[in-house]
C-alpha cells in the first residue's frame, strides 16, 4: 500500500519536473498523464476487489433475525395541496418541516399534528427544506435556484423576515445547515455543492467535481467537523474536505442517478437510494461499496434512505409508494409499511431515533413509529 | 488539459487511501448495531425508561 503510494508521488514529482515548452511537449506531457491516470485507476480497482473478502450477510449470520417490530403508521400530516417534495426534522425531535411543488412550506407539530407556520414561496417546486440546528430558523429553496431562511417567531408575516443566502447557476435540490444556525450546506443541479455563510450569504467554499446534477447531501451525526457526502445523476457519491473543498473520496457501483444518500450512525459508512431501484451501503474505510439491498421484484426507483439509531434497520422510501424495512445486516428486506397513495419523495428518521417520517407526491406526511 | 490533471490529481489522491478489508468494517458495523441496539426504539421496542411519544394513542384520557 505505502508502496504505491510512494511510486505514485514519485512519478508526480517527475512529471512536473519535465514541464512542456513546445505544443509537441504539451501533447506528450498530457498522453504521460492520460497514461497515468489509466494505470490509477487499474490500481483502484484491483485494491478495491482486493479487500472484498467476506460479505457482510456472512458475517452477520451469527446474529438473531429481526423480530416483528411492530412499526406503523402514528400520524398524518395533511396540508399541502401539492406534491410533498422534501422534509426535515427539528432537533427537538418533534417538529417537522416540509416543503412543496405548490410553493408551500409548513412547519408542523409532529405530537399534535398542528400546523405552526404555513409560509408562500415566491416560486414552485420547493424541492429543499431543512430546520436549523437550534430550531429558530429554517432554509428553503428549489427551481429559484436560492437558499432562503426564515426565522421562526409567532410574530405576523414571518415570510417578510425571508432572506436569501445562496444562489446557485441552477436549481437548489438539497441543503443543510452544518453545525450551527450560521453556516448553510447546499447541493444543485449545477453540480456543485457550496457551503454559505447565513448572516452575510457570502461563498465559504465551493465543490466541484461531479459531472452532473447533485440530488443530495448528507453530514455525519458524530461530527468531527470536516466531511460531507454528496451524490447525483453522475451515479457516484462523493467525500469532500470541508476545509480545503477537495474531493477526497469517490464510490460508484449505481447503475442510474442517486437520488438519496444518508450516513450511517458510525459515521464511518453511508447508505444511497438509486433510480435502479437499489440501496447500497458504502465503507469510507473500506473505500468501497459493501452491500446491495435489492429484489427481483422491487422495480421502481429509491428517494429516500435513513438509518434506525443502531444502524440496524435501513428504511427506504420507494417510487412504488412503500417504505422498505431493510436488515442493514443480513441485506434481507424484513418488511414493508404500507400507507401512501403516491411516490415517496423523502425520509428520515427523527433525531432521538423514535420515528420515521416519509413525504410524498401523494400530498400527506406521515409519521412511522 | 487542466481537466486531465485534476483527474490524475485526485486518482493519485485516491491511491493513497489506506483500505480495511471488507470482513473487518462488517465486524465494526455489527458490534455497534450491537451495542446500540438498546437504545434504538423502533428495533427493540420502548423501555420502562423510555416512552416512544410518537406511539401513545391520543384518546388515553378515556381511561
Amino acid at each position: 500500500m505505502s508502496g504505491n503510494a510512494g511510486e505514485s508521488s514519485s512519478s508526480s514529482k517527475m512529471v512536473e519536473n519535465s514541464q512542456p515548452t513546445t505544443t509537441e511537449k504539451g501533447s506528450e506531457y498530457l498522453e504521460q498523464l492520460a497514461n497515468e491516470a489509466e494505470e490509477l485507476r487499474k490500481k483502484l480497482d484491483q485494491e478495491r476487489h482486493k479487500l472484498n473478502d467476506i460479505p457482510i450477510q456472512q458475517a452477520a449470520e451469527r446474529l438473531d433475525v429481526m423480530g416483528i417490530l411492530g412499526v406503523k403508521q402514528r400520524r398524518i400530516l395533511k396540508g399541502h395541496v401539492g406534491k410533498v417534495l422534501c422534509m426535515d426534522w427539528s432537533l427537538d425531535k418533534r417538529h417537522i418541516v416540509s416543503s412543496s411543488q405548490d410553493g408551500k412550506v409548513i412547519v408542523w407539530d409532529g405530537f399534535t399534528t398542528n400546523k405552526e407556520h404555513a409560509l408562500t414561496m415566491p416560486t414552485t417546486w420547493v424541492m429543499a427544506c431543512a430546520f436549523s440546528p437550534s430550531s429558530q430558523m429554517i432554509a428553503c429553496g428549489g427551481l429559484d435556484n436560492k437558499c432562503s431562511v426564515v426565522p421562526l417567531s409567532f410574530e405576523d408575516d414571518i415570510i417578510q423576515k425571508k432572506r436569501q443566502v445562496a444562489t446557485h447557476t441552477s436549481y437548489m435540490s438539497c441543503c443543510t445547515f452544518l453545525r450551527s444556525d450560521n453556516l448553510i450546506l447546499t447541493g444543485s443541479g449545477d453540480s456543485t455543492c457550496a457551503i454559505w455563510d447565513v448572516e452575510s450569504g457570502q461563498l465559504i467554499q465551493n465543490f466541484h467535481g461531479h459531472t452532473g446534477d447533485v440530488f443530495a447531501i448528507d453530514v455525519p451525526k458524530c461530527d468531527t467537523g470536516n466531511t460531507f457526502i454528496s451524490a447525483g445523476a453522475d451515479k457516484h457519491s462523493l467525500v469532500w474536505d470541508i476545509r480545503s473543498g477537495q474531493c477526497v473520496q469517490s464510490f460508484e457501483g449505481h447503475e442510474a442517478d442517486i437520488n438519496t444518500v444518508r450516513f450511517h450512525p458510525n459515521g464511518d459508512a453511508f447508505a444511497t437510494g438509486s433510480d435502479d431501484a437499489t440501496c447500497r451501503l458504502f465503507d469510507l474505510r473500506a473505500d468501497r461499496q459493501v452491500c446491495v439491498y435489492e429484489k427481483e421484484s422491487i422495480l421502481f426507483p429509491v428517494n429516500g434512505v435513513d438509518f434506525s439509531l443502531s444502524g440496524r434497520i435501513l428504511f427506504a422510501g420507494y417510487g412504488d409508494y412503500r417504505v422498505g424495512v431493510w436488515d442493514s445486516l443480513k441485506c434481507v428486506r424484513h418488511s414493508v409499511l404500507y400507507g401512501h397513495e403516491n411516490r415517496i419523495s423523502c425520509l428520515r428518521t427523527s433525531p432521538d431515533g423514535t420515528a420515521v417520517c416519509s413525504a410524498s407526491w401523494d400530498c400527506t406526511i406521515r409519521i412511522w413509529a | 488539459m487542466e481537466n486531465i490533471k485534476a483527474t490524475t490529481e485526485q486518482l493519485r489522491a485516491e491511491a493513497a487511501i489506506q483500505r480495511k478489508k471488507v470482513s473487518e468494517v462488517s465486524k465494526e458495523l455489527l458490534e455497534y448495531c450491537e451495542k446500540n441496539k438498546g437504545g434504538d426504539l423502533l428495533v427493540s421496542g420502548p423501555t420502562n425508561e423510555s416512552h416512544n411519544p410518537f406511539q401513545e394513542k391520543k384518546s388515553c384520557a378515556v381511561l
